[in-house]
């Protein structure tokens, strides 16, 4: 008996040490004029009906906290101890934001101090009418200069916290095997047509054509360098790359750490069916980058810097060139008309002059509606997520209007982007919680050709962004998940033998 | 060394590396940390044998022995960036290690980076032991007149870059050295840290025009600047050459030259000999230094290009 009486004081010490209030919002609490401090800030934020929920934890004094969500017809409650983490029931929560499409709701925070309740000035959730695509995919590697070790490419189901692995490079390091992976990109917003580069050792471009796993050698003589960032035609089995000849410096003073230049840059299209790879845009005196086509697939466009120096100069010394100019460099948007029938491009044609504003663009990418241009603009230079001056601009491709994207901007680093397949949520890649680290932000983007704040991808412990050590890149949206198991395309990596050959066709 | 290098025990640091019969590389390098936090580099460099091991490593640890000490050295150095640049890498290679996420944490905070600093520093509070650094260095992300008051930070902030675009790749790898042999202007602190590294890297063309700053200055020259000086002029000048350093170098040192001239002339065609024969007397002297240490030229490091992942 004493025993039993003895471990039961013992479990009512560990309860009372874990204590979270009852999840109830509490009575009689007296309302104080005192900001709710809150991580991850979802203050105000316009939201997609199916996302997780935003848990969230508060800064503010207490010994214990209630959240409570109040919605039309529904509620939600959600309670914390000391340590201030408020988690919401994922079933309670997606039915609020099912009975609340196109409405507001109003979140009220509950911080228990010396035995009383105060309630501090509410904040509101704007949940849209329309859903965002149910995944997001992403590289896992830390913010780094030149070394790597374990990365991977994820999917994340935004509908609730699961995390699938696509493929890991290592999971034991050898250093014989050790590869990168990069420039995940899907066709269409669908998985079943898919491409991601290997690097190093077993290096090639892995593609995916419903279910069929193949990796190819991208390099041919006649093309510049190996192929880069890609862009899949919206329905047809091609796909354009850029071509780059990259380095980086890293900076002893700056608080933009690294600096990545290209020395060179052409645009490359490469037919799937038929491997063969042609040189679109190969010039001295351009560098062109980061293609994009459009969503009905008649005009592709890309940005380009115009080097006037290397002209008279030997290739040896671009880099040098580029490096000493790398602050005065800029990049303007352009496209070019596309013939299906013929493959031929026309004439590029200038679409954003940014130099002139003393800017320089990346990743142009139009929305599913074929109105709206998004873009990166930085003070220089074409790897923007170094560059804490970056942030999201977007052109109406109807009127002509250039103007950045204040609402969901932020003083840090905004940058490599996609659009949601109904055209109404973005999501990029943002440092604006330190600086450094990468992580995907979410925003709305209205059909007044307007953003909403943006919000940081919600996870189930909501210190998780603070202490994670990865960065996310290259956030791209699909409506459906990778089908081709890790297994599979470690299978294909390591096969170098059956890599297939792109070949150059003039 | 690192752990004595935590606690700012500069005295110990040196002590420990002087009773060593041959101090690894790294030893040195925490050696030479130690007597720059001393102000006392050019008087006690060459104190120690600098003949360094070949130091084997297990196949998971980084297989360069400068990566286990350039973070801190470069912190000393001034070089934030730099600092943070090499515990990063030392971090992806090798997972999270406390030691490297404290100079992640100063490099932060040195550099304005409120909340990057505070990310690292809930990190460290997470872990039993660190609660003492964490509450020295926390109260400096908001209030950054404490660094000022802190004995190894304000140390580094003193020897900061003033060169505005300055690159890694521009320097000599590694870069607390090749920095400080590459740079042509500096605050006073980093004069000595400079010409320390020349004489260290026995470059002795870079040198003199540090020599001459300090001439300019009126600042007595340590022997090892004389010594070195005098080295120089045997190729360069001679007596013509040191008319600019009178009075600055005393006779003193042109008698230990001719003094080691005589000592060294057995040994001329075994170098191994040589330093072996010579150390008993000679350790301690830049003369020394410069004809029998840190001779080994595979142990000169290449400088390689930068790729991106």
């Amino acid at each position: 008996m004493k025993r039993y009486t003895f471990y039961l004081y013992i479990v009512a010490a560990v309860l009372c040490i874990s204590c979270k209030p009852e999840v109830k919002v509490p009575e009689g609490a007296r309302a104080v004029e005192e900001t709710a401090v809150i991580y991850p800030d979802y203050r105000d934020v316009t939201i997609p009906p199916n996302i997780a929920p935003l848990n969230f934890l508060t800064e503010n004094a207490g010994d214990a906290f209630v959240a409570a969500i109040e919605g039309q017809g529904e509620s939600l409650v959600a309670a914390a101890g000391s340590d201030g983490k408020l988690q919401f029931d994922a079933v309670a929560w997606t039915a609020l934001l099912s009975a609340n499409k196109g409405q507001r709701l109003t979140v009220t925070l509950y911080a228990k101090r010396d035995g009383e309740w105060v309630s501090l000035p509410a904040w509101h959730l704007d949940v849209a009418q329309e859903p965002i695509d149910r995944y997001l995919s992403y590289r896992l590697i830390e913010p780094s200069y030149e070394l790597y070790r374990q990365l991977g490419l994820y999917q994340r189901d935004l509908e609730s916290f699961d995390e699938f692995v696509i493929y890991e490079n290592n999971r034991s390091y050898e250093e014989e095997h050790n590869h990168c992976i990069n420039c995940h990109n899907y066709q269409g917003y669908d998985t079943r047509r898919m491409l991601f580069h290997v690097r190093a050792n077993h290096g090639g471009t892995i593609f995916v054509d419903n279910g069929k796993v193949r990796k190819m050698n991208m390099k041919v003589d006649s093309v510049l360098s190996n192929c880069v960032y890609p862009t899949w035609h919206p329905s047809q089995p091609w796909v354009v790359f850029s071509s780059n000849l990259t380095g980086q410096a890293f900076q002893m003073q700056h608080k933009d750490k690294i600096e990545v230049v290209d020395y060179g840059s052409d645009l490359v299209f490469f037919d799937v069916e038929h491997n063969t790879l042609t040189n679109i845009l190969k010039t001295r005196t351009d560098m062109e980058t980061f293609p994009c086509w459009s969503p009905d697939g008649r005009k592709l466009f890309y940005c380009s810097a115009h080097m006037p120096r290397f002209e008279n100069t030997p290739d040896s010394v671009h880099a040098d060139i580029v490096l000493a100019s790398y602050d005065s460099i800029r990049y303007n948007i352009y496209s070019m008309d596309f013939d299906p029938q013929t493959h031929r491009f026309s004439q590029p044609r200038l679409e954003v002059r940014c130099d002139s504003m003393g800017l320089s663009a990346t990743v142009p990418r139009v929305s599913p509606d074929g109105k709206y241009l998004l873009f990166t603009l930085g003070q220089f230079g074409q790897f923007h997520i170094w560059h804490s001056s970056s942030d999201q601009w977007v052109k109406n491709l109807e009127t002509g209007d250039i103007y950045p994207l204040t609402e969901s901007n932020s003083p840090e680093q905004d940058s490599y982007h996609t659009w949601s397949s109904n055209a109404r949520w973005f999501v990029f890649s943002s440092r604006r919680e330190d600086g450094n680290f990468t992580r995907p932000a979410i925003a709305y983007f209205g059909p007044d050709g307007k953003a909403r704040k943006a919000f940081i991808l919600p996870q189930q412990d909501p210190e998780y962004h603070r202490l994670f050590f990865k960065s996310y890149n290259v956030p791209e949206l699909t409506r459906s998940r990778v089908s081709v198991s890790p297994e599979q395309f470690r299978q294909v990596i390591y096969d170098d033998e059956a890599t297939g050959q792109a070949v150059y066709k003039p | 060394m690192q752990r004595l290098m935590e606690e700012q025990d500069w005295e110990a640091m040196c002590q420990t590396a002087l009773e060593l019969d041959r101090p690894t590389r790294s030893v040195a390098a925490y050696y030479a940390l130690a007597l720059e936090h001393q102000d006392a580099l050019l008087e006690g460099l060459f104190d120690l044998p600098f003949d360094f091991p070949k130091v084997k490593f297990d196949e998971d640890q980084p297989a360069d022995e400068y990566t286990l000490f350039n973070p801190d050295c470069d912190l000393a150095a001034g070089l934030i960036n730099s600092a943070y640049h090499e515990a990063f890498e030392l971090t992806v290679m090798s997972g999270l290690r406390l030691h490297w996420l404290k100079t992640m944490a100063k490099a932060a905070v040195l550099n304005g980076e409120e909340r990057l600093a505070r990310k690292y520093i809930a990190i460290l509070r997470a872990n039993p032991f660190e609660g003492e650094f964490c509450d020295r260095i926390e109260p400096m992300i908001s209030d950054t007149t404490l660094i000022a008051q802190d004995n190894e930070l304000s140390h580094v902030l003193q020897m900061g870059i003033r060169d505005r675009h300055p690159f890694e790749q521009l320097f000599r790898k590694p870069v607390f050295l090749g920095y400080n042999m590459g740079l042509t202007e500096g605050p006073d602190a980093v004069l000595r840290t400079s010409a320390a590294a020349c004489l260290y890297s026995k470059d002795l063309n870079a040198f003199v025009p540090r020599a001459q700053i300090f001439m300019a200055k009126r600042w007595p020259l340590p022997d090892c600047m004389q010594q070195a000086l005098v080295i120089y002029s045997l190729k360069h000048g001679g007596a013509d050459f040191l008319k600019q350093f009178q009075g600055a170098i005393s006779p003193m040192t042109e008698q230990t030259i001719a003094a080691f001239s005589r000592d060294v002339a057995p040994f001329t065609k075994d170098k191994e000999a040589m330093r072996r024969e010579l150390k008993k007397d000679w350790l301690g002297a830049y003369v020394y230094y410069y004809y029998c240490e840190n001779n080994n030229p595979e142990q000169v490091r290449k400088h390689e290009s930068a790729g991106v992942n």
